[in-house]
């Protein structure tokens, strides 16, 4: 079940790239709303390649019995912690990449939010 | 510190999912309009969660409740950008068939969601069914004047929202008092019954 669905899932990922770009030579789109699809995409892909290990690991775990010696307990932490720090990462880049309204990039975001100022610099006796 | 198998909490990113369908299926068809600064804030806290409960799941080694909730999670990321955001004069909607097309795929991930869930239990299928719906009607109701897709979406998103708020109750009494619930159980091989 999970191998057949992680297969339909790539194949979704593809056919959302596949039908972003006809309808960009056709003109029917704008690059505007690449990033949403670029993301969409990898996320498909990305769920379909999960789906896979999952299903491949559900058929290790039926062969295998004896587990793998354990590491020291400091590497473990800091692989958890890692791995945390990096996923979260490369989420919080792919969320700010999707939650880009049109018409506006990160970068004039930036550059035109306003600076802090004081309660009382406007103020004229 | 060894991974486990199953032993994470899809209860956080359920909670999460039921106000972002709902309230934003309710406010898209003008049924409860919400103001966009608080539809915003719930849509982003409800993907950080979705995110946060799908990475927590694949820390432990649940692949399927990644699956389901880091893409959920970011989804609703790029609805804030398409929706919400425009709402509160910041850049522009896009255009209706950019639109279509965007939340078409979204439902058809949804409808792969849903057939992955035909080896869970009741009430998970209802979720995912009704969200795949949500969607599809949406993306209709994108290019089509007729005020019937609007409604089904409207529907759908709140039976969703239900069926989430559901299934995550159920899987923290399940989790707590070790009792299964109505719909959230299913029969494994053996025969016996198991509840998620």
């Amino acid at each position: 079940m999970n191998a057949n669905l992680s297969q339909q899932m790539s194949l979704l990922g593809v056919a959302a790239v596949l039908c972003y770009a006809l309808l960009l030579s056709a003109d029917l789109v704008t690059f505007e709303v690449m990033p949403q699809f670029v993301v969409s995409a990898l996320i498909f892909i990305t769920s379909g390649r999960l789906l896979r290990s999952r299903a491949s690991r559900e058929d290790d775990d039926a062969e295998k019995t004896a587990k793998s010696a354990r590491s020291e307990a400091d590497w473990q932490w800091l692989s958890l912690l890692l791995n945390w720090c990096m996923s979260l990462l490369v989420l919080g880049i792919m969320a700010l990449w999707l939650m880009k309204p049109i018409g506006i990039d990160l970068l004039k975001t930036v550059q035109q939010s306003t600076a802090h100022d004081s309660y009382f610099s406007g103020y004229i006796p | 510190m060894a991974p486990q198998a199953s032993a994470s909490h899809p209860a956080l990113g359920y909670i999460a999912l039921a106000p972002c369908v709902s309230l934003f299926a309710l406010d898209h068809n003008h049924l409860l309009p919400v103001p966009p600064a608080l539809l915003g804030s719930i849509l982003l806290l409800g993907g950080v969660l979705m995110v946060f409960s799908g990475v927590h799941a694949q820390q432990r080694r649940d692949n399927s409740t990644a699956v389901r909730f880091v893409p959920l999670g970011l989804f609703w990321f790029s609805m804030l950008g398409f929706y919400i955001l425009p709402k509160l004069a910041i850049g522009s909607a896009p255009a209706p068939l950019s639109l279509l097309i965007y939340l078409t795929f979204w439902g058809l991930f949804a409808a792969l969601l849903f057939l992955g869930s035909f080896a869970g239990n009741l009430a998970v299928q209802l979720t995912f069914c009704a969200l795949m719906i949500n969607l599809l009607a949406m993306a209709s109701g994108e290019i089509r004047s007729n005020p019937f897709f609007a409604d089904l979406a409207a529907i759908a998103g709140t039976l969703a929202g239900l069926a989430a708020l559901y299934t995550a109750a159920a899987n923290l009494r399940c989790r707590w008092q070790e009792r299964s619930l109505t719909l959230l159980s299913t029969k494994n091989k053996a025969g016996s019954s198991v509840s998620h």
